[in-house]
């Protein structure tokens, strides 16, 4: 059986990393609820600009961009480019490994990939597994700004607008309530025009007709940016609710598990004292029997 | 005076939602002004100043970034990557960011780097105008 002292020591220690995961789980769950925030207030940008989207298609079928997918003779796309976003840290269950497996499951399919890696987390694992990724692209997962979407959305419109890459795809985790949340994969360019047209949209609401100025095109080139850096803009918040999320579950159940190896340990720790007390009374009550008997003898 | 309904949303937040007499908005060809029972449209809004008039009030200011505006049936809705009332800019940000801007442009250190800093100068060139406008 284990000493007292030693039993003490883990108790203290499993005290402090219950302490540390508990501040862990309340700052998780602060940063949540401001994530949440943003993530309300840019959902009716981005729904909107959605609609437009699909208000473009059903006035102009004949809009050509390079932005679009053409409606007939289409390449073969040869070079994709997925945003991969991950964690600045682990400690957040399986919410990174989620993401990567579900990116290495897309980058089977193609031949030539670029990686794009948001948060630490991520960008470790691809270079401890000699995965090739964008170096020069280091952005945080961490309190996503619009400035930083901006410039994410940037560099990746100018690998397109190059013909270096020839699709680009996000992987990014989307946070469906507080018991769920899912990886999931939106292709961003070009546009389908599919996930933009159910076929009850392109029977009704035709006899609205727009002009546009300065013209179709310049419309649509002027927006995607904007759409692009605005999808971004959410997917990054999304994530990274998803990933405060999911930290938060991870560290509830550290603190149950805690508080049960905490009453475990108590409980083995008041036993070895009580057994160290039991034998320090035996051993004096018998030792003082012996003088006692010494002392009879010697009379 | 006839109004419209005029929705102005940034990508990050809501900027405006009111009756408004008219709006002009930057395009890449110049202004484009709105007033009520505009035909139906779709126009390209470019980095500038967004001036509008609020029903009997007097004509205000706003920064806005590119983005689009649509009108139909009398519904105005301005989309835009970011917006900013004149009071929220901050001057010494503003001509802090164009320094640096300028500075990334002439070292040019790359491409991406001078696009970037380009579109940089021209948000902050309107910020202040915005301001400058805003404040005679």
């Amino acid at each position: 059986m284990a000493n007292v002292s030693d039993t003490k020591s883990r108790i203290v220690s499993v005290e402090n990393t219950h302490k540390i995961t508990n501040a862990m789980y309340l700052i998780s769950s602060t940063k949540l609820q401001k994530a949440k925030q943003n993530l309300n207030k840019t959902r009716p940008f981005f729904q909107m600009m959605e609609n437009e989207i699909k208000r473009i298609f059903q006035t102009e079928t004949d809009v050509r961009s390079r932005y679009f997918y053409p409606e007939t003779g289409r390449k073969p796309a040869e070079t994709y480019a997925y945003l991969v976003i991950t964690a600045d840290k682990g400690l957040a269950g399986s919410y990174n490994y989620n993401v990567i497996k579900q990116a290495a499951l897309e980058m089977e399919k193609h031949k030539k990939v670029k990686l794009y890696v948001v948060g630490e987390y991520g960008r470790r694992y691809y270079y401890k597994h000699n995965i090739p990724i964008e170096h020069s692209f280091l952005y945080t997962a961490q309190n996503p700004t619009m400035h930083r979407a901006r410039e994410i959305a940037h560099i990746l419109l100018t690998e397109y607008d190059a013909g270096r890459v020839d699709e680009i795809r996000v992987i990014y985790s989307d946070m469906e309530n507080e018991l769920n949340s899912t990886v999931k994969r939106m292709n961003l360019l070009p546009f389908e025009r599919k996930p933009f047209l159910t076929p009850e949209d392109e029977r009704s609401g035709r006899d609205v007709h727009y002009q546009f100025y300065p013209s179709v095109t310049e419309v649509i080139n002027n927006i995607i940016p904007a759409y692009i850096s605005g999808f971004i803009y959410g997917a990054l918040v999304d994530s990274f609710s998803a990933e405060q999320n999911a930290r938060m579950t991870a560290m509830d159940s550290a603190n149950k598990n805690a508080q049960e190896i905490l009453g475990n340990l108590r409980l083995q720790y008041n036993r070895v004292r009580q057994s160290a007390i039991t034998r320090e009374i035996t051993e004096i009550s018998a030792g003082a029997k012996a003088q006692k008997n010494a002392r009879k003898g010697g009379r | 005076m006839n109004t419209f309904s005029l929705r102005i949303y940034e990508a990050d937040d809501t900027f405006l939602i009111g009756e408004a007499e008219m709006v002009i908005v930057p395009t890449p060809d110049g202004e484009y002004g709105v007033m009520a029972h505009h035909e139906n449209m779709v126009v390209s809004v470019a980095p500038g100043e967004l001036k509008y008039r609020l029903a009997g009030q007097e004509l205000k200011y706003a920064f806005v970034a590119s983005g689009m505006m649509r009108i139909e049936d009398n519904d105005v809705l301005i989309l835009t990557e970011a917006a900013e009332h004149p009071e929220e800019i901050d001057m010494v940000r503003v001509r802090r960011k164009e320094a640096e801007a300028k500075e990334a442009m002439l070292q040019k250190k790359s491409i991406k780097d001078y696009y970037l800093a380009q579109a940089t100068l021209i948000r902050s060139i309107n910020r202040m105008r915005v301001k400058n406008d805003a404040g005679r």
